[in-house]
This record gives structure tokens, C-alpha cells and sequence, in this order.
């Protein structure tokens, strides 16, 4: 009875069967054009013959001036992107999550329409308004504040800005759902337990929105890190960012080797950059002042605490 | 028992807010604006004028540009999808069930990260860049979506259901299409829809794995601006302005229903 | 009821799926390629810079002779060169590669022999566009578009300010009150660079780089925006920045509306530049090719597509109507240089590189 057997065996491995173009892909697609780069960072080919030998001299190669420069530049754009957005939005997210009852879905919607624009649409609009003759130049211009016009667009000020506007979102969403989500009976007890504002704030409010800032900060931090298409359009091309580099090596200059080697290296330092971050804020979620507030859920509250609205 | 609210915060707050607002929307409105506007080489306004639509509907390029977006977007949401909803049902309960974690890593990874690393792939393999490899591209973000979407949202369905019909008499097969997709249907769309417009917008990774034959709707945008951006750019970005308002307001009022049928 | 699975079955079944949907996922991302070589006849495919080749004029030539002109755009040298490098420009009939490029192309033989019998226009072509250092005897290539580098700048900013006619307008600052236009191209801006620095070499040395390094590095606060011609064209006409490097043939777009914009030819020489067709080695559409190559060269396309995209014509006896640029004279055109390959990519890089960080 082969073919039942056969037949037994097929069936018993459909599951397999059909689990296997998604893992297949993601294998194919994802780890091993990883390896492939990883490779090419190592090995030289010399000619048709492929004479490989394992060299670091693709790593050694970057750590002149110039590219320590860059990484660095990229680095510290995207920390203080992630600080700055932080600063914006927390605010806006809190008000919204705990201020406002009745136009919610209408502020929301408003909120999210900017994330689903196209960034190269966002900064083809910031054009219009920096520019030499642009909005906010001829507004002051027209006022007499100014005689001349200021240079306020293909700078590196212009590309910090544009980076704040279009990573604003992903740093609202995170905010917004988590303090949303902030149990109010928590800050209610705080408050009857005789805290002012400020204090229900920062030891209540702060810390159960930890995650939320948690997850804000590594969307807008890892995607600004390899950002190169502000620094191209409002940059004015003259500074080069982590992107911008990786960019150049693959498709300009074509050296892929050293473009592997480059991309291998900022990627470690994004990593090393991420584990410090995510070990302080793991510390930082752990110890509070005194005990966890986290841990009174309602149910483990006595009763008639609830009972009393 | 209302909180006091402090006089700081009574004022202030409002006022960030609304500044924030502003400043989320003042670039987007004095475009769209002066995408009417009639001179081309000026940032200041002339007169009003409809040319630059009627240019805009002229072009060859753009509508070949669109043709591919929409292509590639609705391919990879169908694969994705697809592939993903597979996934998630069949490993689930199995040995395989945590294989839906290797799928975090696509939206960790700077995407030109993987970028690079996909044309690198191609151009180990020797494979043309085209509309295919755009797809594959694509499709792989979309798995980083699909796949992490609809297993939470699997295990929030109750086991019952597929045990109560594996009971009653169904295949595995039967009980996904009769029973469990109808269930993940809104988790489904919503992130089809998420996937669709991250597709429609996504620059990077079409800039490197397109080669230079095939353009999307973005690519065609970023080379226009390098390339002197005529108003017809302007144009173009608020239809799709337009567009992305419309597909928000779906995707908005899927979750206000959603919210309401739980109640 | 379990029966004993023998572990070599299930194997053998699960390395046969993972190969099954392998091989469909290959499939799958060659299917362009495979379609293409399906659909053979007919049919030429051009691979060309923008605003080359107006894709409505052609659908006359498809009306005409029933072939069908695909047109695809491509916006660098270098990405140009990759690709016929790494398969041999398949799928291409015609190409339009710049001269340097070019010239490396015919080097590497990855272009078919022109049979100049065919064209009949062919006479009709400029003598200085014929005849050039990259293709001595034009076996390789025919010239198409042209246009000499200068710089162009906006009048109403300098007044009557005496212009010095020299590169020095873009490199040396002093009292010129105003930011540049440079160019995002390495290899072009440090071929500038050289010229002005050194006059025409045709070699550089290490010491010379380190010099032209140094320029740029200079020039780089006075750099409004490092931009390609279209967009430089684009600025200088938006009145953002009054000065910039610029080819003739894509500021003339502008001076029509403009009529503040002036043109000049630095002393030391400027350059020329000629995008010419191509053949790749790989095509097979030999005969559609020369139909199309005598219909874009014939007085009415040419007319046609100087006037739309504002370059001058390589054929003589086009009228260039409204041309606000006079048509650059013989003394212009022999004091120009070529951009030459004297420089390697990983020189372009390191110098590259260096200034943008």
C-alpha cells in the first residue's frame, strides 16, 4: 500500500507545507542577504579564480577621520531626535490620552494622517516654507524684521528639523496609546493619598508610561540613524550621514565590499547604543521610590476602595 | 472624583498641543496650496491655476510610476498576508510555534539595512532588478507586519473555536477558511491596509532593489525634486495627500467599529 | 491509531517541500527575464537619460513602422556602466552613455559596430561631434546631445559688477557675497576643480589631488546646495542662489523666462560633454534599431525635441527657434576639454568621502 503511505505522508506534512513559503522567505530574504554582507565585509576575492582570504583590512579602512566623523554625526542626530521628539510629544500625547473626552476620534485622526504621508511629500512641503523666498521669509520680510533673507533651508539645522517633523509620529503613537491605556483609579489613589500634581506626575504617570517612552525612543532613534534622504534633499547634499555613506558605497562608487564592511559597522554600534539604552530603562523600570505602583492592580485593592466612586 | 488640574496645565497644555498641530500641518496646507499656484520657478504666490494637474494627468511617467506602486503594493500584501495567516495557523500548537519571532527582526533592522543587504542578495545571485525583486522587497516588510499582527490577534481567539470544529467533522483546511479566517478578518485587513500604504510610501527600499528601469510613485518623486521640482510635484502630492486621508479614515473607522463591537 | 513514521520519509518529504517552494521563489524573480526573452520581435528597448526622448513623439515612429519603442530612464554613468558590465546590457537595444563612460565601455568591448552605411544622416552631423577621442572613427557610437560647461548666474544679484570669466567665481569666495551652486557629480567637480587649479593636465599626481582635496574643502561653506544641473537650473530660476555650475543647453530651458540669467565660459576652457547611442554586443534587433537611430536623427524630430527639451541639435539645419543662448562658437568649442577617465573610482571616493563628511 505505498500510495496510501505516500498519500498518510503528504497529508501529515501539509502543515510543513504550508508554513514553509513565509519561513523560506524571511530565510532567504532576511538572514541570508545578511550573511552575504557579512561575507563580503571579510573576504577579498582576487579575480576570476576565487582565492578568498579572510581579512579585517575593509574594517581596518574606515576607521580614518572621515568615517568616524559621520557615524558619529548620525549618532548624535539621532539621540537628540529621539530626546527632542520626546520633549514635543509626551505633552501632546498626555493631554490627548487624559484631557480630552469629546473630539477624540477627530484629533486622532488628525494625528495619525501626517504618519501615513509620504516623507519625500513632507519634505517637498517644508520647501515652501523655508526657503529663501519661501513662507517664513517673506512673512518677516513683509513685517520689516528682517532686510535680507535668512538662510534657513539646506543646512544642517534644516535637516535636524525636518528629521523632528517626520519622526513626530512614530513618537506620538506609542506615547499616546500607552497613556491611554494608564489605569485611572492608580493616579485617583495617588491623589487621595494626598500627592499634589507634579508628584502624581512623576511618580505615578512617569514611570507606568516607561514602556510607551521605551518603544517612542527605539522607533524614532533606529530609523533616524540610517536616514539619508533629508540629509540629500534638505541637506543640501553636503553632509553625509550613515545612510548617505552606505548609499555612496552601493551605488555610486560600487565598492560593496567596503560599503559591507561599513554597514556591518554601524550596525554594531546601533546594537551597542540599543542594549545600553535598553538595559538603562530595564533599570530604571525595576527601581522606583518605594514600592512598585505597578504591582496595586485594582483586584489586589481591598474592596471597598472601588466601591466608593 | 475629577483630578485638580493645575493652572499649568490647564494653559499650556492646549497650547503645545496645538502648536504641535500647526506645525504638523502648515507645510502640508501651504503645499497643497501652492500646488494651484499658476507660476512655476517661485515660492510666492501668483494666481490660481489648474495647469499643473492637467500636466500632471498628461504624464506618461507617472501613471507607468503609479501602475508599478499599485503593483507591487497589492502583490505584496496579497503574499504577505497570505503566507503570514499560513504561517500563524498551521504552527500554531506545534513545534514550530515560536517561529513567528524570526519575524521580528524586519522592522528592528534600519530598513536601508536591509536594503542593502537585499541587492547585495541580487547581485550575488545574479538576479535582474526589477519589479520582482521590488515585490520580494516589499513582501518581506510586510511579513515583519502581517505575521506579529495576526498571531496576537490568534491568541486572543479562543481555542474552542478551532477544537470545537475539528470536533464537528472539518479538515484543518476547512476549519482555517470557514472558521478562523472570518474571525482574524479585521486583524487581516488591518494590517493588509497597513501594509498597502507603508508599500506605497516606502522609499528606501525601492530606491536600491528597483534597479533603474522600474519606478514607483516615490522614486518618480525623488528624482523629480533632485531634478528641479516642478509644481507637477506638488500636484502629485496632494492627490496622494488625499489618497492617504481617505485610507486613514478607513483604517480609523475599522478600529471605531471594532471598539464598538466589543461594547 | 499511530503507525511508526520512519524518520527518512519525513525528511525526504520536507527537503523536497523547502526545494519545491525555493524553486518557485526563483522562478518567481526571474520572471521578467524570462518574459523578456519570450517576447522577442518587434520591438527596441532604450535606456536613456530623461528628457532625451519625448515617449509621445516616439508613438509616431510605432504608427509608422509598427515597432514598438520602449523607453526607460536611468540618471547615473556609473549605474549605466554596472549594469552593461554585469549582463552585457541584455534586454537593451539602444543606449546613451556619456563620453567618459563610454569611452571605458568600448575598452571593456561591450558595444556592437555601427554600420554607418545605414544611417543616412550621418553627414549631417557637426564636425566637432564627430571624430572624438573616445571613438575615433564613430564604430561605436553617434552623438546626440551635447552642451558645453560654464557657469551661469543671476544678473540682477551682481548688478554691473564686473564678472571675472573663470572658474575662480566658484572657487574663490572673496567679495562675492553670495553662496554657490556646486556639483553633486565627484568625478565632474574635481575634473573642475583640476582645470581651474592646474589648466589642462592630462595626469594627475597624489600632490595635486591633495590640492584639489584642499579646494574643495575650502569651497564647501560657500556651498548652497551640491545639485545636479536640472536642479541647479531649478534654484537659479527660483532666485534661491545666484550662481552656479551650469551646461548651456539646460540654462537656455530657463533664460526664456528669466531674462536675468547670464551664461558664461570660464577662461580656462570649460568642457564638453556628448551623450551618444550605443549598441550593446547583446542585441538582436538590428534592423529596428537603424529604422528608429534614422527617424530620431530626421529634421522634423530633432526640430521637435530641441525645441521641447531645449538642447542643440547634433544634425545641422535645425533652426533653434527663440534660442536666448547664442550657438556656442568654434573659438568656445576648441578651448573645451572632455571630462576624461584620468582619475580612478576609489580616488573619486576617498576625495568624496572626505569633503561630505
Amino acid at each position: 500500500m505505498k500510495k496510501n503511505d505516500l498519500k498518510n505522508a503528504l497529508k501529515r506534512e501539509a502543515p510543513f507545507f504550508m508554513i514553509m513559503p513565509a519561513l523560506i522567505w524571511q530565510v532567504l530574504f532576511f538572514f541570508v542577504p545578511f550573511f552575504i554582507i557579512l561575507g563580503l565585509s571579510f573576504v577579498t576575492f582576487y579575480g576570476p579564480v576565487i582565492g578568498q582570504i579572510v581579512t579585517f583590512n575593509y574594517y581596518l579602512s574606515l576607521c580614518d577621520n572621515a568615517h568616524v566623523r559621520i557615524v558619529a554625526r548620525s549618532l548624535i542626530f539621532a539621540v537628540l531626535n529621539a530626546i527632542f521628539c520626546l520633549i514635543c510629544a509626551y505633552p501632546v500625547a498626555y493631554f490627548l490620552a487624559r484631557r480630552i473626552t469629546r473630539w477624540k476620534n477627530f484629533f486622532l485622526f488628525f494625528l495619525i494622517l501626517p504618519f501615513w504621508t509620504n516623507m519625500l511629500i513632507q519634505i517637498h512641503a517644508w520647501f515652501f516654507i523655508l526657503e529663501r523666498n519661501g513662507l517664513i521669509n517673506t512673512i518677516l520680510l513683509k513685517l520689516g524684521i528682517i532686510t535680507t533673507p535668512l538662510h534657513l533651508a539646506n543646512n544642517i539645522g534644516s535637516v535636524f528639523l525636518l528629521m523632528v517633523y517626520c519622526y513626530m509620529p512614530f513618537m506620538i503613537m506609542p506615547l499616546y496609546s500607552i497613556l491611554e491605556k494608564l489605569d485611572q483609579r492608580l493616579i485617583e489613589s495617588s491623589y487621595d493619598l494626598g500627592a499634589n500634581n507634579w508628584q502624581t506626575f512623576f511618580n505615578v504617570t512617569l514611570p507606568l508610561s516607561l514602556p510607551g517612552i521605551k518603544t517612542g525612543l527605539f522607533l524614532v532613534f533606529v530609523p533616524s540613524f540610517g536616514e539619508f534622504v533629508i540629509p540629500a534633499l534638505m541637506g543640501g547634499s553636503k553632509h553625509m550621514f550613515v545612510g548617505s555613506l552606505i548609499s555612496h558605497y552601493f551605488l555610486m562608487a560600487f565598492d560593496v565590499q567596503k560599503g559591507a564592511a561599513f554597514t556591518i559597522a554601524s550596525g554594531l554600534v546601533l546594537l551597542l547604543v540599543f542594549v545600553l539604552c535598553n538595559w538603562f530603562f530595564s533599570k530604571k523600570m525595576r527601581t522606583t521610590k518605594g514600592p512598585s505602583y505597578a504591582a496595586f492592580t485594582p483586584e489586589s485593592l481591598p474592596s471597598d476602595v472601588n466601591s466608593g466612586e | 472624583m475629577r483630578q485638580k488640574e493645575s493652572s499649568i496645565s490647564r494653559y499650556c497644555l492646549p497650547i503645545v498641543t496645538v502648536g504641535l498641530y500647526m506645525f504638523l500641518y502648515i507645510p502640508m496646507i501651504v503645499l497643497i496650496i501652492f500646488s494651484f499656484n499658476s507660476k512655476e520657478y517661485t515660492y510666492q504666490w501668483s494666481s490660481f491655476s489648474l495647469k499643473w494637474y492637467y500636466e500632471l494627468f498628461d504624464s506618461i511617467e507617472i501613471w507607468d510610476a503609479l501602475k508599478n506602486s499599485l503593483i507591487v503594493a497589492t502583490s505584496s500584501v496579497i503574499l504577505s498576508s497570505v503566507m503570514g495567516v499560513l504561517l500563524v495557523f498551521y504552527s500554531a500548537h506545534t513545534y514550530a510555534k515560536k517561529t513567528f519571532l524570526l519575524f521580528y527582526g524586519n522592522l528592528v533592522v534600519p530598513e536601508i539595512v536591509l536594503a542593502v543587504g537585499l541587492l547585495s542578495f541580487f547581485a550575488f545571485f545574479s538576479i535582474p532588478l526589477g519589479i520582482t525583486t521590488l515585490i520580494a522587497g516589499h513582501t518581506l516588510v510586510g511579513l515583519g507586519y502581517v505575521v506579529p499582527i495576526v498571531h496576537a490577534r490568534f491568541l486572543e481567539l479562543d481555542n474552542r473555536y478551532k477544537e470545537a470544529s475539528l470536533d464537528l467533522g472539518a479538515t484543518e483546511n476547512q476549519t482555517l477558511m470557514r472558521v478562523i479566517l472570518p474571525l482574524l478578518s479585521p486583524a487581516l485587513f488591518a494590517s493588509g491596509l497597513l501594509v498597502f500604504i507603508i508599500s506605497l510610501d516606502d522609499f528606501i527600499l525601492s530606491f536600491f532593489c528597483a534597479g533603474a528601469t522600474t519606478q514607483t510613485l516615490p522614486i518618480y518623486i525623488f528624482s523629480m525634486m533632485r531634478s528641479g521640482a516642478t509644481p507637477v510635484v506638488s500636484a502629485l502630492s496632494t492627490l496622494l495627500i488625499v489618497i492617504s486621508s481617505i485610507l486613514v479614515l478607513i483604517f480609523s473607522s475599522l478600529q471605531i467599529k471594532k471598539t464598538d463591537m466589543l461594547q | 491509531m499511530t503507525t511508526h513514521y520512519s524518520w527518512r520519509s519525513t525528511l525526504i518529504i520536507r527537503v523536497s517541500i523547502v526545494c519545491l517552494w525555493i524553486v518557485l521563489i526563483y522562478f518567481f524573480l526571474y520572471m521578467p527575464r524570462l518574459i523578456n526573452s519570450i517576447y522577442t520581435q518587434k520591438q527596441i528597448t532604450i535606456l536613456t537619460w530623461p528628457a532625451f526622448i519625448d515617449a509621445q513623439y516616439v508613438q509616431k515612429f510605432e504608427k509608422e513602422t509598427g515597432i514598438k519603442v520602449n523607453i526607460r530612464y536611468f540618471d547615473s554613468n556609473e549605474e549605466l556602466y554596472v549594469k552593461m558590465k554585469k549582463t552585457g546590457g541584455e534586454g537593451y537595444d539602444l543606449i546613451i552613455p556619456s563620453d567618459y563612460i563610454l569611452d571605458t565601455l568600448i575598452q571593456e568591448d561591450l558595444l556592437k559596430k555601427i554600420d554607418r552605411t545605414k544611417l543616412h544622416f550621418f553627414d549631417q552631423l557637426y564636425p566637432h561631434l564627430v571624430g572624438t577621442y573616445v571613438d575615433p572613427h564613430n564604430d561605436y557610437s553617434i552623438p546626440y546631445w551635447w552642451g558645453l560647461w560654464g557657469m551661469a548666474f543671476d544678473k540682477s544679484f551682481f548688478g554691473d559688477k564686473k564678472m571675472d570669466e573663470s572658474w575662480a567665481l566658484i572657487f574663490n569666495k572673496n567679495g562675492l557675497g553670495t553662496h554657490t551652486i556646486s556639483l553633486d557629480d565627484g568625478r565632474e567637480l574635481i575634473l573642475i576643480a583640476a582645470q581651474y587649479l592646474f589648466g589642462n593636465v592630462d595626469v594627475l599626481d597624489e600632490k595635486q589631488l591633495e590640492m584639489i582635496r584642499t579646494l574643495l574643502i575650502d569651497q564647501k561653506p560657500w556651498v548652497e546646495v551640491y545639485a545636479e544641473v536640472d536642479r541647479a537650473n531649478f534654484l537659479l530660476a527660483s532666485k534661491i542662489c545666484p550662481i552656479g555650475i551650469m551646461v548651456d543647453s539646460i540654462i537656455a530651458r530657463v533664460m526664456l523666462e528669466m531674462p536675468d540669467i547670464r551664461f558664461i565660459m570660464p577662461k580656462e576652457g570649460g568642457f564638453l560633454q556628448i551623450d551618444s547611442f550605443a549598441i550593446p554586443k547583446t542585441t538582436t534587433h538590428e534592423k529596428e534599431i537603424y529604422q528608429f537611430l534614422n527617424f530620431i536623427y530626421s529634421v522634423p524630430a530633432m526640430q521637435y525635441h530641441t525645441s521641447k527639451f531645449g538642447f542643440f541639435s547634433p544634425v545641422k539645419n535645425v533652426q533653434h527657434a527663440d534660442c536666448p543662448i547664442a550657438f556656442p562658437t568654434e573659438e568656445q568649442i576648441q578651448k573645451t576639454r572632455f571630462f576624461k577617465n584620468i582619475i580612478s573610482r576609489e580616488q573619486i571616493s576617498d576625495i568624496w568621502i572626505a569633503l561630505k563628511s
